[in-house]
């Protein structure tokens, strides 16, 4: 008998023992985007003007584009980029304090394209402002090449010197 | 002669009989603890950090538990339940096959707490590979949620692209 219990005892630990474990496992994915961040190199030319003699008529002067300032626009691939811009005010304040003279302002109306991945001046597309656009990838980078002219609005009394100012442009995703 | 063979036949059958008949009665108890398996479960929520932009600078990303990826275990009421997990690597390689660009990973280390049977974020305990914690009794099933978040390491030249990898968690008693 009291064999017979040992032995029942014995099997009902063994079944516990074996039967009192269990394991369960939970799998999720681990997600994260590391997205390039927007890059502008200038890679050439400028938005100087130049020389500009003043006549007494309302006069407009022209840089295209192609003759412009290129910048290099490098970012995260197949993301669209929004771009804004608005007109530049130059100013002679720095000549005219040193120089003397009257200070005075001109308009610089941007004028903006881009030729996607081709350095050239081939096919360029105007880019407005408050557009967006994807540029084109190559190697895992998306690339852009961007040209910018633009237009001064020069006045008949508009008072002599240089005229500087900074035009911002601006490229979010 | 004859009656003598008679009784010893009556013997013989009465002892058989006896022998056949013979009933030994004991007492014994019989036990069994049925347990509860263990099962974990996705509840909700993710461990995806989103869109990162690249800064040229080493940074640690965040991902809070909360924000993060809740895990409901079920189980044995008040059994010790041990918890086992592991940092990971992410990979941008698939990213990379579809869009080139180079290869990187990045290590994620998970951030683990436990809310107890709670299914809201309230009293959170900090959970380490290891632990144990007891199964709390809700109407007779042990519970446990589970909040995964964690962080992740960004080089300076982290290279960009969507990174992905499996976070595993073992829960046994």
């Amino acid at each position: 008998m009291t064999i017979k219990s040992s032995t029942i005892l014995l099997v009902l630990i063994f079944i516990q023992l074996t039967y009192g474990q269990d394991r369960a496992q939970g799998d999720i994915s681990v997600n994260a985007t590391l997205v390039k961040g927007i890059q502008l190199n200038r890679a050439s030319g400028n938005l100087d003007f130049g020389e500009i003699v003043l006549s007494p008529s309302t006069t407009s002067v022209r840089k295209s584009p192609e003759n412009g300032v290129v910048f290099v626009l490098n970012s995260h691939p197949n993301k669209s980029i929004s771009i804004s811009f608005s007109t530049a005010t130059l100013s002679n304040s720095g000549w005219a304090n040193e120089n003397g003279g009257t200070n005075s302002s001109i308009i610089f109306t941007p004028e903006i394209v881009q030729t996607g991945i081709n350095s050239n001046f081939v096919d360029p597309i105007t880019l407005l402002s408050g557009t967006s656009v994807i540029p084109p990838t190559s190697s895992g980078i998306a690339l852009m090449n961007i040209w910018i002219g633009g237009t001064l609005d020069i006045q008949p009394n508009q008072p002599q010197g240089d005229y500087t100012g900074t035009l911002v442009i601006s490229l979010t995703y | 002669m004859k009656f003598k063979i008679f009784l010893i036949w009556i013997f013989i059958v009465f002892l058989r009989s006896n022998l056949i008949s013979q009933t030994i009665s004991t007492q014994g108890s019989a036990s069994a603890n049925l347990i509860k398996p263990l099962s974990i479960s996705s509840f909700s929520g993710e461990i995806n950090f989103g869109e990162i932009i690249l800064t040229g600078s080493s940074f640690i990303q965040n991902l809070s538990p909360q924000q993060g990826k809740i895990f409901r275990v079920e189980g044995h009421p008040n059994r010790l339940t041990s918890i086992t997990f592991n940092s990971i690597t992410l990979s941008n390689a698939v990213w990379v096959t579809i869009n080139g660009g180079s290869l990187g990973s990045l290590s994620f280390s998970p951030n683990v707490v436990h809310t107890g049977a709670s299914a809201g974020y309230e009293n959170p305990v900090i959970v380490y590979s290891g632990n144990s914690f007891q199964l709390v009794n809700s109407g007779g099933t042990g519970l446990l949620y589970l909040w995964v978040g964690g962080s992740i390491n960004i080089n300076s030249s982290q290279p960009q692209g969507d990174y992905t990898g499996t976070f595993n968690i073992t829960v046994s008693y």
